[in-house]
């Protein structure tokens, strides 16, 4: 699975992890939708992210959280949105 | 998408909720509001819409401010008394949020200029002292389409109710008629619990915001009276009547003459 977009949010704690997520994957759906890499390094986000996402109107779908050296990828899927 | 990063930032308290996000904070900075009175509905309902990002707040009155003022409206100082209480207000809430404008409109609403004033606007919150100008700013909107956010405080009740045209009865569906001069104390002779006008304001404004970021409010066709003397939150259902004067069939003007100040603003 590749990513079509990056967002890097080193350096970031929640809830504004969740914030720049949310609104760059909301961006994603409504251009028609997508995959995002969202890239952190504040431990809890990488568990926050994924929880709040599923709590979302829109549909995402957490492909995946992984641990990078240090680092966390997690890559979600935006659907189209009118 | 037009957010900045600074706005992401300044709303991100909001822009978390779960029905909230980049297109309904874009719908409040598209939207373009009037506030009618800048007194103890106005500051509160000023003051939230100035913080949620309503990108254009247009605050009618006519008032200087009064040191009688400072028990509810909390955007003026005494160092102010004397000065119109709109360029004040302005001034105050463009510190708050540079990102919006705020504009200070120191004219009197009368019913021969409301319909004029009252245009284009995508809500209207009353804060009004006074029945004259509260069924002007009714008729206006009903006849030009514009949603309608009321609120009015005696003592220590306070009411509110939202009026969305074509969808739920006007001010006037529910109150065809002012009560006769005189009938019902002025604020100056019965008081104001400051606090109440907190209250009012800000579910005013609560609506109002809903509204505009396309979220449903919660008070269309309802009238919730708070009474802090008797600890009552009571809603009332109210009906549109199909032969309202203001927003029924056929609209005919009816402006109310006389001049007594009813209900705080």
């Amino acid at each position: 699975m590749t990513e079509d977009d990056t967002l890097d949010l080193c350096g970031e704690k929640c809830p504004d992890t969740f914030v720049y997520a949310k609104i760059k994957l909301e961006e994603l759906a409504y251009a028609g939708g997508g995959v995002l890499k969202i890239v952190v390094d504040y431990p809890p986000a990488a568990e926050n992210i994924p929880r709040s996402l599923r709590t979302e109107k829109i549909k995402y779908e957490v492909i995946e959280v992984k641990p990078a050296s240090g680092l966390f990828e997690i890559l979600v899927r935006a659907p189209a949105v009118e | 998408m037009g957010l900045s990063l600074n706005e992401i930032k300044r709303y991100s308290r909001q822009l978390v909720l779960q029905d909230m996000g980049a297109r309904e904070q874009n719908r409040l900075k598209d939207s373009k509001v009037a506030v009618t009175g800048a007194g103890g509905l106005g500051c509160p309902v000023s003051t939230y819409l100035s913080l949620a990002g309503v990108g254009q707040i247009d605050l009618f009155d006519m008032d200087n401010v009064e040191l009688s003022n400072f028990n509810r409206q909390f955007l003026y100082t005494p160092e102010d008394v004397g000065k119109p209480k709109v360029e004040v207000a302005a001034e105050r809430l463009r510190a708050v949020n540079p990102e919006i404008t705020v504009n200070a409109i120191n004219e009197m609403i009368t019913y021969d200029n409301a319909f004029d004033l009252f245009k284009g606007y995508d809500a209207v919150v009353d804060g009004t002292d006074n029945f004259p100008v509260r069924y002007a700013v009714n008729d206006a909107c009903a006849v030009n389409k514009i949603p309608l956010f009321h609120g009015a405080v005696l003592m220590y009740e306070g009411r509110v109710t939202s009026i969305i045209p074509d969808e739920t009865g006007c001010f006037r569906c529910a109150f065809p008629h002012p009560p006769p001069a005189g009938s019902i104390p002025t604020c100056r002779e019965a008081g104001v619990f400051g606090a109440m006008t907190g209250i009012v304001g800000s579910i005013q404004s609560l609506e109002a915001i809903r509204y505009l970021a396309g979220l449903e409010p919660s008070l269309k066709d309802t009238l919730l009276i708070i009474n802090a003397d008797y600890s009552i939150y009571d809603k009332i259902k109210l009906k549109r009547r199909s032969d309202c004067t203001a927003c029924g069939e056929t609209f005919i003007p009816q402006p109310v003459d006389y001049n007594c100040e009813v209900v705080e603003g």
